[in-house]
């Protein structure tokens, strides 16, 4: 059983009553959707009745039509390849740092101690507050904003993966002591996944984080992507496009995280 | 050299905020190889911390502890540990635990395939160690330990969280894994019963810090008969170091 399910279980003091499974699915998903759609129905309703400026805030329909042109003209499409090209690739690059970093911090004092000092004054620095110097050292063009992403995703993953490695539990330490297990067979079998549970929830708030950054990065210095298609809609007067790339960057997060956390359960499975 | 335990004037203290505490004192003990020795007493009177020491994972303490003539200074594959948690790791499945200290060779999987037919379970090399009972999970841990073969296995409560059923199984089998391993076993336990029933001798560990008060010899035949008087002799003899012993009215005894 699930955590959550455990969790109603508790509440309503007795199990869930059984659902039959189509039923059970179909009623989760009705409830799931049900606050969007009835937003989105008043949204258009007032909108029809002419309760909402359409330059202040478009109707759905609109913004649906507008989203179903520039689908056509593919420039919708090619925006957010351009974007999640430059996520998947920032984060990659973030992921890979972070996690060598993490995993030597974490196992050599010597090496913590030495940079300590470094990270702790990096991290609170906001990726945002990193834009003007990555556009001063790098120009507006395709590293700056890989620079951005790096920054944003590296932290949340370099900060889990020394702390899950960290808390490995003693007692298996202990294990392994008592069977005399080398040390590199240590870290592979016991350190690492003992951390990874922890090192992988690190991994989808990096991934988060890339994706705001993303759409940062591009807001400010770029000629495409998603965050590009905000600041052009707000440029020429056209809500209907800013908001249509706002929910954009909504779905796609989203579903770029549900991805991970399949991927969480699937690793995971002890 | 086949597995002798000997402890020399030991005297364990921790250092903690509070200061220093005693926990054991004046610990002599000599094992000879191949047998099955209990160590009886009340939580925290330091049964665990003996182990350790004869584990090598305590290595801060006044004394010698040594294993065939060798002062024990750091754990090694001669001396299996089985603690009271499993500690099975629960991202390996059953036969990767209990293959998890051997060297990695040709007759690696047929060593696995032999232990966990030794400990009975064989049909859940697959299963994960959250997919087990406490008494398997228990049997794994065992058979991890055995699986180096070492001179003495050292046992730290291994059946105190199961239930009085199971208990027995697990005695059985951890008796015949001693007669067919021949290897030394040093148990901790605050079950007399389990202690009579499977050692030669019982250690009687008892005050603060822990003192050996008494050695009790348990020279009866095996397979043992729980309910015999002999076995209940010896039983009632360990007793009266934990429990004042009422007196049964005098117009009750014969
Ligand atoms: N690492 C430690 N640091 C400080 N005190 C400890 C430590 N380990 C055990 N103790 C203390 O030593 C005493 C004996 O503990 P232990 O050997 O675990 O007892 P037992 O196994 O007989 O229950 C207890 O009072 C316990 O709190
Ligand atoms: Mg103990």
């Amino acid at each position: 059983m699930s955590g959550k399910a455990v969790l109603a279980t508790l509440k309503s003091g007795a199990p869930p009553a059984p659902l039959t499974f189509l039923g059970g699915r179909a009623r989760a998903l009705a409830q799931y959707l049900a606050l969007p759609a009835a937003g989105l129905a008043i949204w258009q309703t007032a909108s029809t009745l002419g309760y909402i400026a359409p330059y202040a805030l478009p109707s759905p329909w609109l913004i649906l039509r507008t989203g179903v042109e520039s689908v056509a003209d593919f420039s919708l499409p090619r925006d957010i390849l351009v974007s999640v090209g430059r996520v998947v690739g920032g984060f990659i690059l973030a992921a890979l740092t972070a996690l060598a970093l993490g995993i030597v911090t974490a196992l050599s004092t010597r090496f913590e101690t030495y940079t300590r000092c470094l990270f702790q004054v990096l991290k609170p620095i906001p990726p945002i507050a990193w834009i003007p110097i990555a556009i001063l050292w790098l120009g507006i063009g395709e590293s700056s904003k890989l620079f951005i992403i790096f920054i944003g995703a590296f932290f949340p993953v370099f900060i889990n993966t020394v702390s899950g490695i960290r808390h490995i539990d003693p007692r298996y330490v202990e294990v392994a002591r008592v069977l005399e297990i080398p040390y590199g067979k240590f870290v592979k079998t016991v350190v690492l996944p003992g951390a990874l549970p922890v090192i992988l929830s690190g991994l989808r708030i990096g991934l988060n984080n890339a994706w705001i950054c993303v759409v940062a990065a591009e807001m400010i210095a770029a000629t495409s992507g998603i965050g590009y298609l905000l600041m052009d809609g707000r440029q020429l007067a056209q809500p209907d496009k800013v908001i249509l790339a706002m929910l954009v960057v909504g779905v796609i997060g989203k579903i770029t995280d549900d991805l991970v956390a399949r991927l969480e359960t699937g690793l995971v499975r002890w | 050299m086949n597995g002798q335990v000997a402890v020399e004037n030991l005297n364990k203290r921790f250092f903690s905020d509070s200061g220093p505490l005693e926990v054991l004192s004046q610990i002599n003990i000599n094992i000879s190889g191949g047998e099955f020795i209990s160590l009886v007493g009340h939580s925290g009177c330091g049964k665990s911390t003996l182990l350790r020491i004869l584990a090598g994972l305590e290595t801060e303490y006044e004394g010698v502890a040594r294993l065939d003539g060798q002062p024990i200074l750091k754990p090694s594959l001669e001396k299996g540990f089985v603690f009271q948690d499993h500690r099975l790791f629960p991202w390996l499945t059953v036969a990767e635990n209990i293959g998890y200290g051997l060297p990695k060779g040709r007759d690696k999987a047929a060593r696995v395939a032999e232990l966990i037919e030794l400990v009975g379970l064989t049909g859940f090399e697959k299963h994960r160690p959250s997919q087990l009972s406490g008494g398997m999970a228990q049997r794994a841990a065992i058979a991890r330990a055995l699986g180096t073969s070492p001179k003495v296995l050292l046992l730290d409560e291994p059946f105190g969280a199961l239930d009085a059923m199971t208990r027995i199984t697990m005695q059985e089998e951890i008796l015949k894994i001693w007669e067919k391993e021949k290897v030394t076993v040093v148990l901790v336990t605050h079950d007399i019963d389990e202690a009579v029933y499977l050692s030669n001798e019982v250690l009687v560990i008892a005050g603060r810090p822990g003192q050996i008060v008494s050695r009790v010899e348990v020279s009866l035949g095996r397979p043992r008969d729980r309910l015999s008087s002999d076995f209940n002799h010896i039983k009632r003899k360990i007793y009266r170091y934990f429990f004042t012993e009422v007196e049964p009215p005098f117009a009750f005894s014969i």
